[in-house]
């Protein structure tokens, strides 16, 4: 417990306020939901939050805190993020335009003209599905030079401090709808009150303290959700051993030449939810989609993610399938799939293995001689292997990617350690096992990490989850780095390993096959994430001393202390790196999104003990209780309060 | 085993490129069938030698087995490059002689995926981008006939320094929400959506007509359709179909008499052909053939029908068998263009390009209005596109095969099957025919029997297009020109999203139908439209076996 500040009449009123301010959160989330009524914008809310600034900080400054550096950081930064929330509120705008090429706007209220000078749309392959939509806009300000810039999904445009989003387009592709934001000052404040509350939430852990981690419930109902089992397939595919002939072929696949397994694979995880699909195998699911298409149309409603709607449309369309390489006069190779336009300068022979070999096989299949298709698919190696041998990779490197991708799917492995870590924290003395969990962690993420290294020739840390794998190898390490530290460190780091990995595994469920949403690949969000994951389960673990502390066992209230204030700071970086995140992204660091909404309001009620002291049977029943809005957070908001965080929807 | 050849030709192939790496031997895992699996004839849309079974986005883009089999695929090949890729406005070189005037740069542009058109939006008439596969049909509203003030392929586009004959922009596609009798809805609650299209074209769209050349008089009223393109594979099917079976067909339908709207009087009237296909060019044989193509039904022998037209009046590039230009039958177009200055400012340069010999000496006279019209209304002109281009396409066009049925194991599509036949549409939608010994014919006599002019052939093969080949009545809203239109093949229609990426399935005429079921009703908006009892029908079915006729038309 950090602060005993006195109980004098200005902190208590300072968190009278705060927990009325949470209240009118929680109020305001069901109301937008309900009514589309907006309670955070109006001025009772405005003045609530400004009151609660002003008194929290004077109870800070005549309290004993004051003292400490990195607290005072804190509690400044906190209020100046509630002032850059007033500049924001007060002096910045944000209009949405819609503009058509060529018909100049004037941005209401300035004198600033907006031209929408082109606007272009991607569409994911011989589909009409857009994958992405960009502006080029040209923005006129008096006195200064006429600026065009280009906007396109989750890519914000900058100029002179006026922000433009793209929010949508018109359906005859000549407007687009633009959301301006101007708010350089509020912008300005915000983010560097955020960088000094990250300073300060470092600055306060650097004296030794040690660290803890766990978080899991959420993680492993995921884990659980993966682990469901579905009936038999409904869904036509191939059988499995000429399906996992194909996956020997190789294929052009996110800019390289990779085994057709590799694409089997990714496609298979990332469309597992729109297909439901279970119980074959990734290559039988992905050949399924070219030679049986009829059989895989999905449900109208899994189709309203773009991206999974347009990637189910080019496996079955056969765009995913570029596994004819061509040879160009400059030497070069290209690979082409069996939709594509030829190049027409083509030498024969291969135009005409190029042409009918995917419907001959498509004969073969419908009349299931498989013998034959497999004599086929030797012969698609054999050409690939005269045409591009070069070109194609290793022999090692494609036993290394097979193996990478069977081993970085299994979510198994995250939970044993989980669960290790658990058992390890509540069991101090077993020091042999957790020597031998935390070795066969280090073993387990440098196998992932070594064999995506191998597979793709390039140390892997492009991705969030590639990242994670390293994080996670970290973690394991870190109580070897600690000798005299290492039995108390060893379960903490354990879980934390496990929840990287646990990470690791979620963003591998989500392997890059399209162009689309770059941000969602940003490393920021991995870290994101992982904090927040990594604060819930600190707070499990709280809620579960809580319930051994009601149940008369003695030293849990010790330990759920001393998660106390780990658990909130992570929670506390792990919001204010999602609203870096989100500005980056969407051009605005808040927008009262309901998961935002209730991590705060979990932020605020951890506040509360760190800020009074209670009984430990007190504590212990705050902890149970408390839980429930991270319960909320995860779960509750996503199938009560939807929103922009609820992606699996 | 249809494809041994292909196998083998991989094989030579693989071998062809290096006569290393043996080391794929037969894989044991797999295990030997012992019987190749059996399909129903009707699984073989395009019978043995016109069937494709690739379902990916270039389904309609396969050779026929007719086309391998007889080594036509190398022409095969170059036809289709002329098919998709564009024309050019260029004096030499590949793809030559687009325009003076032209309607499209490519075919491609009309047939998105070798298929069917897709609808276009709300707005101007726009055809600079593939995919609207529709014309403007502009006739008068009194005689039902095709204007003579513009080409019956309005042509949108110009090459320097001429202007398009029709500017399109200020030709206006509006879509109008549609209720029919039923207010939209099945007894069991099921609901949808009807619309349909609305073209309204300003006098001013006319070049003539802006010009001075043409006056309103002279225009008189007009009403304009929209029509798209249908899909160009199987075709070569159709015309393999016999004369005898087709007259018999018109025979039993009205004999039958089933239709209220009976037979079109200009087909086919008391037993006997009342209008035949004869070839109007030059070297024409001045023999009749039954019409079979076009919904207006316009055409006979696929030699001298829609493609073999649309190969050089789209693009206008001329060819030794015609050599003058598409243009407007009045001739107001030439007037237009030779007096308007800015023509005659740029011709002369122009013609320099297109006759550097100055083989035309009246291209080149003193008084430019005179050598513009001399021009435009040439029947001399220098073939632009060669005959070897034209025999080409011509091996693509009637070698495009057709897919077989998708999903066929699905109890749903043999349900729907037997509900189509049973209530009535497979009257008009027939399903299958027997083609004939397909000996090619061309009126224009083009397609001699010589060596070098042979085409792919379908003889004896047993094809299911769904249709009678029959003009019909459907009494629509804002109907075709005239009312008739020829029963349009069903088969892979279920593919045109697939292929196309079309968000709409686009059926119908002017592609008004977003989804089967629209298509379907649309039958049955009218009391006289000939389908009107079958739709009754259809709407006292149940929702199972409702879908289960559209899982089957997807399929088909």
């Amino acid at each position: 417990m950090l602060s005993k500040s006195p109980f004098d009449k200005i902190t208590y009123a300072a968190f009278l306020l705060l927990g009325i301010d949470a209240l009118l959160l929680a109020a305001g989330s069901v109301t937008e939901r309900l009514w589309e009524t907006d309670l955070y914008r109006t001025p009772v809310a405005v003045a609530l939050w400004g009151a609660t600034a002003i008194v929290a900080l004077v109870a800070f400054l005549r309290s004993a805190g004051r003292r400490n550096v990195a607290l005072t950081l804190l509690h400044v930064a906190l209020a100046a993020i509630l002032g850059g929330a007033l500049v924001t509120h007060v002096w910045g705008n944000s209009t949405t335009m819609d503009l058509r090429i060529g018909e100049p706007q004037r941005l209401e209220g300035t004198d600033i003209d907006i031209e929408l000078c082109d606007f272009s749309m991607e569409y994911y392959p011989a589909t009409s599905i857009p994958c992405n939509f960009t502006s080029t806009l040209k923005v006129t300000i008096p006195g200064k030079e006429p600026q065009t810039g280009s906007t396109s999904l989750n890519h914000v445009l900058d100029i002179h401090g006026y922000r433009f989003f793209q929010m949508g387009y018109d359906s005859d592709s000549h407007g687009a709808t633009i959301e301006v934001s101007h708010d350089p000052v509020g912008n300005a404040i915000t983010m560097t009150s955020y960088a000094a509350l990250l300073l300060s939430l470092i600055l306060i852990f650097i004296p030794g303290r040690r660290f803890s981690g766990k978080y899991r419930m959420a993680a492993s109902m995921i884990a659980l959700a993966a682990f469901m089992p579905v009936a038999a397939s409904s869904h036509k595919a191939l059988p499995p051993e000429v399906a996992s002939r194909f996956g020997n072929l190789m294929v052009m696949h996110n800019s390289r030449v990779a085994p057709l397994s590799t694409l089997a694979h990714d496609f298979t995880v990332k469309t597992a939810t729109a297909t439901g699909e279970s119980t074959l195998t990734d290559e039988q699911v992905f050949t399924g989609h070219f030679f049986y298409p009829y059989s895989w149309i999905p449900d109208s409603d899994t189709s309203s993610n773009p991206e999974i709607a347009g990637l189910l449309a080019m496996a079955s369309n056969g765009t995913l399938w570029r596994i004819f390489p061509v040879q160009r006069p400059d030497g070069t190779i290209e690979w082409y799939a069996p939709t594509d336009r030829l190049p027409a300068d083509i030498d024969e022979a291969h135009w005409k293995f190029i042409t009918l070999t995917p419907n001959y096989l498509a004969e073969l299949v419908a009349k299931e001689d498989w013998a034959k298709v497999g004599e086929v698919i030797d012969k698609i190696a054999l050409y690939q292997q005269k045409t591009a041998g070069e070109a194609l990779p290793s022999a090692t490197s494609v036993a290394s990617e097979r193996v990478y991708c069977r081993v970085s799917a299994w979510s198994a492995p995250a939970i044993i350690f989980i669960v290790c870590g658990l058992l390890l924290f509540f069991m101090p003395k077993w020091k042999v096992p957790a020597i031998v969990t935390d070795l066969a962690g280090i073993a387990w993420s440098a196998l992932l990490i070594t064999t995506n290294w191998i597979a793709t020739g390039q140390v892997p840390m492009a991705g969030g989850h590639e990242t994670m794998c390293w994080l996670a190898l970290l973690a394991f390490c870190i109580p070897w780095a600690l000798p005299g530290l290492r039995g108390r460190v060893l379960p903490l780091a354990i879980l934390a390993g496990a929840f990287a990995l646990m990470v690791a595994r979620m963003g591998a469920a989500s392997p890059q096959l399209t162009p689309l949403q770059p941000i969602l690949r940003s490393p920021l969000l991995s870290v994101h994430v992982l904090t927040i994951m990594l604060a819930y389960a600190a707070m499990m673990l709280m809620m579960l001393c809580g319930v051994a502390t009601l149940a008369g066992r003695e030293g849990y209230s010790s330990i759920s202390y001393r998660l106390l204030k780990p658990a909130v700071a992570l929670l506390t970086a792990g919001i204010f790196i999602g609203a870096i995140w989100a500005d980056r992204s969407w051009g605005r660091y808040w927008g009262w999104d309901p998961k935002e909404v209730w991590a705060l309001i979990t932020m605020i009620i951890y506040c509360y003990p760190l800020h009074f002291r209670m009984s430990r049977r007190a504590y212990a029943l705050f902890c149970i209780v408390a839980f429930l809005s991270v319960v909320m957070t995860y779960f509750g908001v996503n199938y009560l309060l939807g929103g922009l965080h609820a992606y699996n929807r | 085993m249809t494809n041994k050849h292909l196998l083998l030709s991989a094989v030579g192939m693989a071998m062809m490129v290096s006569p290393s790496c043996s080391s794929d031997s037969p894989n044991p895992d797999i295990a030997e069938t012992p019987a190749e699996k059996e399909f129903p004839d009707w699984y073989y849309a395009g019978g043995v030698l016109g069937t494709s079974y690739i379902m990916t986005s270039a389904a309609l883009e396969q050779p026929t087995k007719a086309v391998e089999d007889k080594g036509f695929l190398a022409s095969f090949k170059r036809g289709e490059q002329l098919f998709e890729k564009n024309f050019v406005s260029n004096n030499d070189g590949v793809r030559r002689g687009l325009g003076p005037t032209y309607v499209r740069s490519s075919c491609m542009h009309c047939h998105p995926g070798y298929g069917h058109g897709k609808s276009i939006p709300d707005g101007a008439f726009t055809t600079n981008e593939p995919g609207n596969g529709c014309l403007l049909v502009v006739y008068n509203p009194a005689t039902q006939g095709y204007v003579s003030w513009l080409a019956g392929m309005p042509q949108g586009h110009a090459t320097d320094p001429f202007v398009a004959p029709l500017d399109e922009s200020k030709v206006i596609v509006t879509w109008h929400e549609y209720t029919d009798p039923w207010g939209n809805r099945f007894d069991d609650g099921e609901t949808y959506s009807l619309r349909y299209p609305e073209v309204k074209m300003s006098r001013n769209a006319v070049y003539a007509y802006r010009q001075g050349v043409l006056s309103e008089a002279e225009m008189g009223d007009y009403e304009v359709r929209l029509e798209s393109t249908i899909g160009i594979y199987g075709t070569g099917l159709l015309d393999a179909i016999t004369d005898e079976d087709l007259f018999e067909q018109y025979r039993q339908e009205e004999a039958d008499g089933y239709m209220k709207n009976g037979l079109n009087p200009t087909v086919f009237a008391g037993g006997n052909w009342t209008g035949q296909y004869t070839s109007k060019e030059a070297s024409s044989d001045g023999k009749k053939y039954p019409l079979r193509y076009t919904y207006a039904l316009t055409r006979g022998p696929l030699q001298d029908a829609a493609g073999a037209n649309a190969f050089w009046n789209i693009t206008n590039a001329t060819r030794s068998d015609r050599r003058y230009h598409y243009k407007d039958g009045g001739g107001y177009y030439a007037i237009a263009a030779s007096k308007d200055p800015a023509v005659q400012a740029g011709f002369p340069a122009y013609i320099a390009g297109v006759d550097p010999q100055r083989t035309h000496p009246e291209w080149f006279t003193d008084n430019v209005e005179s050598n513009i019209l001399a021009y435009l209304n040439s029947t001399t002109l220098d073939a632009e596109v060669s005959d070897q281009n034209y025999i080409d396409l011509m091996v693509w066009h009637r070698g495009l095969a057709v897919p077989a049925v998708r999903d066929i194991e699905n109890p749903k599509v043999t349900k729907g099957k037997e509900i189509f036949e049973k209530i009535g549409c497979a009257y008009c939608h027939r399903p299958s025919w027997t083609t004939g010994s397909d000996e090619v014919r061309d009126p224009a006599q083009f397609f001699n029997s010589s060596a070098e002019r042979q085409l792919p052939r379908y003889p004896n093969q047993k094809i299911w297009p769904y249709t009678d080949m029959v003009q019909h009545k459907l009494m629509m809203v804002n109907d075709i020109r005239n009312g008739w239109c020829r029963t349009t093949p069903l088969w892979a229609r279920g593919l045109h999203q697939l292929v196309t990426g079309s968000p709409y399935i686009d059926r119908l005429h002017d592609c008004r139908a977003r989804t089967t079921l629209e298509a379907i009703m649309w039958h049955g908006t009218n009391q006289m439209s000939d389908a009107y009892e079958t739709v009754v029908k259809f709407r006292a079915l149940s929702k199972e076996d409702r879908d289960a006729v559209i899982t089957f038309l997807d399929a088909i």
